[in-house]
C-alpha cells in the first residue's frame, strides 16, 4: 500500500508537504510545533480539510466519499488520549471499546494477546502510547499513522514495517528519524 | 373582565395577605438586602401568574380550534429560542434542528395529554395550560440534557477522532456522548418525580383534588403527565442529535 502526499496544503499552514510511503517504509514528518504535526495525520485521516494538492492511496485520491474506506486501511495512534479544558468525569476509550467496534469484532484480543503486544513495543508500561501502540498494531491495518512514538517504540516500529506495512510517523526525536527512510521537515 | 373567586374566601386572602406583609415588615427591619431578593421574586411569581391567568382567560373567551396547533407551534419555538440563548454553539449551527426537536417533542407530549383528556368536556380548552405544564417539566431536563452534550462534544472531540479513525462509525464513536446526554437528559425528571414535593406535582394534585377532580384520577392524571413529559424529554433530545449528525 502506498501513501501519497503531493504538494498539500492545509487550512492556516504556509508550507505544503509531499512526501511517499511505500510498504516496508517508515517515513516521518517533523516539525518544532507538535500541534502542526497532529494536524498532517488528521488530514492523511480525512479528518482535516485540504486546501490544495491530494493525498492518495494507491493512487485513490482523498475525498470526503472515500475517507471512510479509507481509514478502514489505516491504524492510528494518538499523541494522547486526555480531554480538551477541565472536566470533572473522564473514560477514555478502553481497548475493548476499540475491539467490540462492528469493523474490528473478529480481530481476537484478549488480556494475554495485549499484554504481550505490549511487551513487544516496550517493558515499561507507564507510557499510555505503548498500550495505544499496541493496540493499532493488533487492529493489523496495512497503514499505520503514529502521532509522535516514544523513542522506545523505534525498534517495534521498524518490526511493524519489516511486516509489510507502510509507517507514517510524526516525531521530533532521533531515534525515529534514524529509523525512518526519509524525514520531512517543516 | 369579572374574576370568579368561587371556593376562595375573601378573609382568607385577607389573612395571607397580612401574614406576608409581616414577614415582609420583618425582613425590612432586619435584612434590608435581602428585602428587595423578596420583592423582586414576588413581583415575577405575580406578574408569571397574572401573564398565565390572562391567557387562560383569553383562551376561555376566544376558544377556537387553531388555538391548539398556535399554542404547540409558539411554546416550541420559544422554548428553542431560549435555550439557544443558553447554549451559544447551538444558536450558531443547530438552531433549526433544535426548533424541529422541540416541535416534535412538544407534539408528541400534545398527543399524549390529548389522548388523557379526550374524554373530559373541553379538551381544547384544557390541552393549552397542560401543555405549559408539561413543557415546565421538560425544560429543565432539556437544558441539562443539551448542556451535557455541548460539553462532552467539547471535551472529547480527541476520543471521538481516536474511535472513528479507529474504524468506528459516526453512531459508534458518538455512543459515549449520548449515552452521558441522555443520562443527563432522564435524571433530573426522575430525581422529581422521586421527589414528589420539589416538581410541584403534589401541588398539582392538591390543586385537581380542590377542583373537583377524585385523588385517585388526580394522582393517575399527574403521574401520566411526568411520564409524558420524561418520553417527549428524551425524544427531544435524541431527535436533536440525529437531526444534528
Amino acid at each position: 500500500m502506498t501513501l501519497e502526499l503531493n504538494d498539500v496544503l492545509l487550512e492556516g499552514e504556509r508550507q505544503t508537504i509531499s512526501l511517499m510511503v511505500h510498504e516496508r517504509e517508515i517515513v516521518c514528518i517533523s516539525a518544532t510545533d507538535e500541534q502542526r504535526l497532529t494536524r498532517w495525520l488528521h488530514a492523511v485521516l480525512g479528518f482535516e480539510p485540504v486546501k490544495s494538492g491530494y493525498i492518495s492511496l494507491d493512487g485513490e485520491p482523498l475525498t470526503s466519499g472515500s475517507a471512510a474506506l479509507f481509514r478502514s486501511k489505516m491504524a492510528f495512534v494518538p499523541d494522547k488520549l486526555v480531554p480538551e479544558g477541565s472536566i470533572v468525569v473522564y473514560d477514555p476509550p478502553s481497548v475493548q471499546d476499540v475491539f467490540s467496534l462492528k469493523a474490528n469484532r473478529n480481530i481476537p484480543i484478549s488480556n494475554g494477546i495485549l499484554s504481550e503486544e505490549m511487551r513487544k513495543v516496550s517493558l515499561d508500561h507507564s507510557d499510555d502510547r505503548v498500550r495505544l501502540l499496541a493496540v493499532a498494531a493488533l487492529l493489523d491495518k496495512p497503514l499505520l499513522l503514529v502521532d509522535n512514538p516514544p523513542a522506545v517504540a523505534a525498534s517495534y516500529l521498524l518490526q511493524q514495517a519489516q511486516k509489510g506495512k507502510t509507517v507514517l510517523i510524526t516525531s521530533n526525536l532521533t531515534e525515529l528519524h534514524a529509523i525512518s527512510k526519509s524525514v520531512v521537515e517543516l | 373582565m369579572i374574576m370568579s373567586m368561587e371556593g376562595i374566601s375573601i378573609i382568607g386572602i385577607v389573612v395571607i395577605v397580612i401574614l406576608m406583609a409581616a414577614v415582609i415588615a420583618l425582613f425590612a427591619l432586619i435584612d434590608r438586602r435581602f428585602l428587595k431578593r423578596i420583592l423582586k421574586s414576588l413581583a415575577v411569581a405575580v406578574l408569571l401568574l397574572v401573564v398565565t391567568g390572562g391567557c387562560m382567560a383569553l383562551l376561555n373567551r376566544y376558544n377556537s380550534w387553531w388555538i391548539v396547533p398556535l399554542s404547540v407551534t409558539l411554546s416550541a419555538l420559544a422554548c428553542a429560542w431560549w435555550e439557544s440563548q443558553q447554549l451559544h454553539f447551538i444558536a450558531q449551527r443547530s438552531l433549526v434542528s433544535l426548533c424541529m426537536a422541540y416541535l416534535a417533542a412538544v407534539l408528541s407530549f400534545a398527543g399524549m395529554a390529548w389522548l388523557l383528556l379526550k374524554n373530559t368536556n373541553n379538551v381544547g380548552l384544557l390541552l393549552p395550560p397542560v401543555l405549559l405544564l408539561g413543557i415546565l417539566f421538560i425544560q429543565k431536563s432539556v437544558t441539562i440534557g443539551l448542556r451535557t452534550y455541548q460539553s462532552c462534544l467539547r471535551h472529547t472531540r480527541e476520543h471521538y477522532l481516536y474511535l472513528v479513525a479507529n474504524g468506528a462509525t459516526h453512531l459508534e464513536a458518538s455512543l459515549p456522548t449520548i449515552r452521558r446526554t441522555l443520562r443527563a437528559t432522564a435524571l433530573p425528571l426522575l430525581r422529581l418525580m422521586a421527589m414528589p414535593i420539589q416538581m410541584g406535582s403534589l401541588l398539582l394534585v392538591v390543586g385537581l383534588y380542590i377542583g373537583g377532580v377524585s385523588p385517585v384520577t388526580a394522582c393517575l392524571f399527574t403521574l401520566m403527565l411526568q411520564f409524558a413529559a420524561f418520553c417527549s424529554s428524551i425524544l427531544l433530545i435524541a431527535l436533536f442529535i440525529l437531526l444534528c449528525k
